[in-house]
């Protein structure tokens, strides 16, 4: 609510603000949960996947 | 047995086409859901009238909203400006003083008890009055609010039905196309909304896990961060 009445100052009256509002606060809630996530992942694949030669890119795109 | 001979075997055979059709199949399936992604995308942003230039030009408009709340402390006039800043801290502090005088202190009743009255009538008369002084102020303040006010809460209520009445023939009073299109701008805002903020988040959630950043002075700071876009704004 707040957002949308901070972004109506960038971007006029109108959708567009609404979307820059929903994204921004969902932006906070959804990197809760994903920071949870990737906080919680199991350590197992993440050893065997580097075991096989994978690089820092390939094991975070092979796990997620 | 070789591989070739097994090839060409009608089990086999069979097998296989049936596989590459499965495949066929889920490629295809594949390739229909991102162009259906990707046509949802641009129509929302057309929906949602995303205009890249009107943002860019209206982005410090952003930054000045964060900035005009931030008072003005200048280095040469620091005392006077944090003074303004701060104007009528006297007043503050004495509220502050007198909202915890009222605050019963066990201190007190120690005291009392060492004096020689009897520990467990004292503390029972505390305990009554504390119980009996807490309960008259949650009534009293239910009545200030006009919690009891019953045929007012009863009007209310009959108006929340009216209200719920109007709906119940759903009419667009010749106004089809405007509702159709308020729609689709609530469905393209959910959308595109959700959208950008998941492709945000999974850099912040990187940044904001334990396990990535082993740093927990800035762990910390991108929780509050987070809280406060996410909570904190809502």
């Amino acid at each position: 609510m707040i957002w949308a009445l901070i972004w109506i100052n960038v971007v006029w009256l109108g959708p567009f603000a609404g979307i820059l509002a929903i994204a921004l606060s969902n932006t906070g809630e959804i990197s809760m949960l994903f920071a949870e996530a990737i906080e919680n992942v199991d350590r197992g694949p993440i050893q065997g996947v580097r075991a096989a030669g994978a690089n820092l890119m390939q094991t975070i795109c092979s796990l997620l | 047995m070789t591989h070739e001979s097994l090839g060409r075997s009608p089990p086999f055979a069979r097998f296989e086409q049936a596989e590459a059709e499965q495949l066929h199949i889920k490629r295809r399936q594949k390739w229909l859901f991102g162009l259906a992604f990707v046509l949802a995308c641009l129509l929302s942003a057309y929906v949602g009238e995303m205009d890249i230039p009107e943002f860019v030009d209206g982005l410090p408009a952003f930054f000045n909203y964060f900035r005009d709340t931030l008072p003005e402390i200048g280095l040469t006039t620091f005392s006077q400006d944090v003074a303004e800043w701060y104007r009528g801290w006297g007043k503050w502090l004495k509220g502050l003083c007198m909202t915890g005088a009222n605050i019963p202190s066990p201190v007190s009743s120690e005291l009392i008890t060492q004096q020689g009255l009897s520990p467990s009538w004292f503390q029972r008369i505390i305990h009554f009055s504390a119980l009996i002084s807490f309960l008259g102020f949650t009534l009293y303040s239910l009545y200030e609010l006009d919690f009891f006010n019953l045929p007012m809460i009863w009007q209310g209520l009959t108006k929340l039905f009216d209200t719920l009445q109007f709906m119940l023939p759903p009419a667009a009073h010749g106004r089809t196309m405007d509702f159709i299109w308020a729609v689709l701008e609530t469905l393209a805002m959910a959308f595109l909304g959700t959208l950008l903020a998941t492709i945000a988040s999974l850099v912040f959630g990187f940044l904001g896990a334990k396990n990535v950043i082993a740093q927990p002075l800035f762990h910390f700071c991108i929780r509050r961060v987070m809280v406060f876009c996410g909570e904190w704004m809502l």
